[in-house]
């Protein structure tokens, strides 16, 4: 299974990725894309979309530093970086899209 | 489990005079240097890494396209490639060299699954 | 425990990129787990740049990374060929290219794109951090 790792909130960006998502990977919201985890969000429904297949979370970090963490959508898990570093490690490897 | 056993997959989404596309080009090729057996794939406006004629010598700047035809030289026998993207960019699928495969639906999501290293330009 | 090779792409300050790689390798290096290597390649190796001046209130990444590198012993290379063209040399560089300065950090080694092959090879885990 696959962690992929995404860190903008570039509708292409995320397009490209969807096709490569196969249930039971998991998608981590980093750096920019965050704010993809509001809930009226642009990207939203690409989020739910990617929800049917994949487990959504989001760096906690990243999420703080931007003062939304109390405020994104129930369906992405906010984590620590040690939760980011064990995740990687339940998976097989690590795409990061761009 | 190391990325030893499975090949890697680099993906490009940007443009053939982009500095994402020269990394990923330098990535490919390198790694079929080093005889990993690196996969390829073409996503968004890096299918215009298949488009003829172009040649950025008059103006110094490193031509990509013309690394494709070489790939074959690299241990890079296939380039798989958006199917959507080639229509988009005027690229007839038709006129590609037999290496150039347009992705089926699924099969980037297994292409993925079956890599080592996943990297994306 | 298990090992990383650490692509960072991103140069200090220009994006978030190099940051986060930053405090992956430090949250994977608390949590017991080894950096096969950190390859600094592209834009990166505005990281490994011994003249950074960031702004006394403001993170001193380039520094943090030596301080990293050398507390753990970690293999930190700056790939050549990104290096040259961006102007960041070694001593051995700036000599063989009759450049007036070198500005390598300390910590950091100039390398080929083959050590990032070798690391790929290696490592369990492939983790890039890019703008």
């Amino acid at each position: 299974m696959t962690l992929h790792v995404i860190n903008k909130g570039d509708p292409a960006c995320w397009q490209a990725m969807l096709p490569a998502l196969q249930r039971g990977d998991d998608l981590l919201l980093t750096e920019e894309s965050v704010y993809a985890a509001l809930p009226a969000h642009g990207l939203a429904p690409l989020l739910t979309a990617a929800q049917q297949q994949v487990t959504l979370y989001a760096l906690l970090e990243d999420l703080a530093l931007r003062g939304i963490s109390a405020k994104i959508r129930a369906d992405v898990a906010s984590i620590s970086r040690a939760d980011f570093v064990a995740l990687c490690l339940t998976h097989e490897r690590v795409v990061s899209w761009r | 489990m190391t990325g030893a056993a499975k090949p890697p997959l680099l993906i490009c989404r940007h443009g053939a005079w982009t500095m994402a596309a020269a990394t990923c080009m330098e990535l490919t090729l390198t790694a079929g240097v080093f005889e990993q057996k690196p996969v390829l794939v073409l996503l968004d406006a890096a299918v215009t890494l298949l488009l003829p004629n172009q040649n950025g010598e008059s103006s110094g700047l490193k031509t990509l396209a013309k690394q494709i035809p070489a790939l074959e030289l690299y241990g890079i026998e296939h380039v798989h490639v958006e199917a959507a993207a080639l229509i988009a960019h005027g690229i007839d699928a038709a006129a590609l060299d037999a290496g150039v495969k347009p992705l089926a639906p699924g099969a980037l999501a297994a292409l993925v699954a079956a890599a080592g290293a996943v990297l994306v330009f | 425990m298990s090992s990383f090779a650490v692509l960072i792409q991103g140069a200090p300050y220009s994006s978030q990129a190099a940051l986060s790689a930053y405090r992956f390798c430090q949250e994977a290096l608390a949590n017991g787990h080894k950096i096969e290597r950190l390859f600094f390649y592209q834009d990166g190796v505005h990281n490994a740049s011994l003249l950074c001046v960031p702004p006394q209130d403001e993170f001193h990444l380039p520094r943090a990374w030596q301080t990293l590198i050398q507390q753990h012993g970690l293999d930190a290379i700056v790939c050549i060929a990104s290096a040259l063209k961006r102007g960041v040399v070694n001593q051995g560089e700036a000599e063989r290219h009759r450049l007036p300065a070198a500005n390598l950090l300390p910590g950091f080694t100039i390398g080929g794109l083959g050590l990032w092959m070798e690391a790929m090879a290696k490592a369990d885990r492939v983790l890039d951090f890019a703008p």
